[in-house]
């Protein structure tokens, strides 16, 4: 209860500083900025298969010089991003309207048996778990349900940088030692609430310490199999990789490459739950 | 011995009723109801529930689909390494088809670069590779519906590069009459194998 009401006075300052008079919305506003790639990729900054989220810019930055022509940052256009992940009370409500979602009801293609594990029935979260995040929830399901507020999942991108922002008053070392201290932690019983995990800028919480979540291009970025020709950096993902990797990127955010790469798309995992994000709306908005 | 004209009304009207309820979208997961219309199967891929756009402009829902044996790629107008092969290979297939499977098999091909192409650079494909309007599909959709649909598939593709190229693995994949996946194939290394595969999946009553 305590750090409910620490939050919503954070949110209150956050809202305040941001000059914003309405109520704390619960998405945030990410402004367009650089992401750091945990290796070199010969990936375009235009890239991401028709989404908006990461566009070529009209004025974009010339290539940073890294070794080779490879680059290790990518432009990201501004975008929205739910302040929290989406909790178990979220999800029955979303369920209620959407019965095809339900435990019982699950489509094969959609999710592997573990949905909902923790759940008791169609309609009964573990009880005291309405505030935490939903876990055990498909890609499919994480996409039906942005979909349905008229969101989307964010990309791996945006998702990278709102999590490598800190809120103010935090350095980078002590978020890093949080980071992996949490890593090398072992699955806790219950999923802790929301806003029990780390604190962003931009009113964002919890993108580490509390569940890992998906992202809408999770399988793009080191699934490309028997395609390999083109794509220079060489030592991606393979067991010395790590020592490839870009500069001024930590480990764990190399970790989290390698955790989505293990994902497919109808895997339930007990500790992968996610939030939706937004488009930046047209001017004037 | 003909019916009496109410009985033909009403033969009449539970058809009508049956071919409305079957083109009402059918909901994930939900349980057939017992009567004769045709579901969609439960692992059929044309559960989904995602509009596509041909071509030529028109709106298509997956289930659009049924009724023929499907071959279906993942590629992108401006593919320069795999997809050109792919779909080489696929038009070889076509041409040293039977006659009467030309009616009973389609290739439907999606793009991964729902950015990059729209429905004049799929046209241009389209006449570019000589593909008849009657047996090629090609298909566009939204990034999120295009991801979900390869996700469903097996496909994995990864970001655009400078070059604009996207890597894939170029899976080309058999549904059959009601978008169940048969078979998936890494490239058609026996093209013999397929053509009998797709005999065998085309004349299969469900």
């Amino acid at each position: 209860m305590k750090t409910l009401a620490m939050a919503c006075l954070l949110i209150a300052a956050v809202s305040s500083t941001a000059a914003e008079k309405t109520a704390p919305s619960p998405m945030a506003f990410v402004p367009a900025g650089d992401f750091a790639l945990p290796f070199r990729s010969s990936l375009s900054s235009g890239v991401n298969d028709g989404d908006p989220s990461v566009s070529l810019t009209p004025d974009r930055k010339p290539l940073p010089s890294n070794r080779d022509s490879t680059r290790n940052t990518l432009r990201v256009n501004g975008f929205w991003l739910d302040r929290y992940a989406v909790t178990n009370a979220d999800f029955l409500t979303f369920i209620r309207e959407q019965p095809s979602f339900r435990r019982s009801r699950i489509h094969i293609l959609f999710a592997d048996p573990g949905y909902l594990r923790a759940w008791s029935g169609d309609l009964q979260p573990r009880p005291g778990s309405l505030d935490a995040p939903v876990t055990s929830v498909s890609w499919h399901a994480a996409k039906a349900y942005c979909q349905m507020q008229g969101k989307r999942l964010p990309t791996t991108a945006e998702w990278e940088r709102a999590a490598a922002s800190l809120a103010p008053g935090r350095d980078s070392a002590t978020q890093e030692r949080t980071i992996l201290a949490w890593y090398a932690r072992s699955t806790q019983e219950e999923t802790p609430a929301i806003g029990t995990g780390t604190r962003h800028a931009y009113g964002i919480f919890d993108l580490h310490g509390v569940i890992w979540e998906w992202t809408a291009d999770f399988n793009s970025w080191n699934g490309g199999g028997v395609n390999k020709r083109g794509v220079r950096d060489e030592g991606l993902f393979c067991g010395g990789a790590p020592a490839n990797a870009a500069p001024n990127t930590s480990y764990a955010t190399y970790m989290r490459w390698g955790f989505r790469g293990s994902l497919k798309p109808d895997y339930t995992v007990a500790t992968l739950g996610f939030r939706c994000a937004r488009d930046e709306i047209q001017k004037g908005e | 011995m003909r019916p009496t004209f109410p009985f033909r009304a009403l033969l009449h009207s539970i058809a009508l009723f049956l071919a409305l309820f079957s083109t009402a979208p059918v909901a994930f997961g939900d349980t057939p109801s017992n009567n004769t219309t045709k579901i969609i199967p439960a692992n059929s891929l044309y559960q989904l529930e995602s509009e596509w756009k041909r071509d030529d402009g028109s709106a298509l829902h997956l289930a659009d689909l049924r009724g023929q044996t499907r071959v279906l790629t993942l590629f992108f107008s401006h593919c320069n390494n795999i997809c050109p092969m792919i779909t080489g290979q696929l038009k070889t297939v076509e041409r040293e088809m039977p006659a009467d499977l030309h009616k009973r098999v389609g290739f439907v091909l999606v793009t991964l670069d729902p950015a990059g192409d729209n429905a004049e650079t799929l046209s241009d494909y389209r006449e570019r590779m000589g593909y008849s309007v009657e047996n090629w599909t090609l298909l566009r959709g939204s990034a999120d519906d295009t991801r979900e649909l390869a996700n469903l598939l097996g496909v994995t593709y990864m970001l655009k590069q400078e070059n604009g190229q996207i890597d894939h693995n170029g899976l080309i994949v058999v549904l059959d009459t009601e978008g169940r996946i048969v078979e998936k194939f890494a490239g058609i290394t026996d093209r013999k194998a397929f053509l009998a595969l797709l005999k065998k999946t085309a004349r299969q009553r469900r």
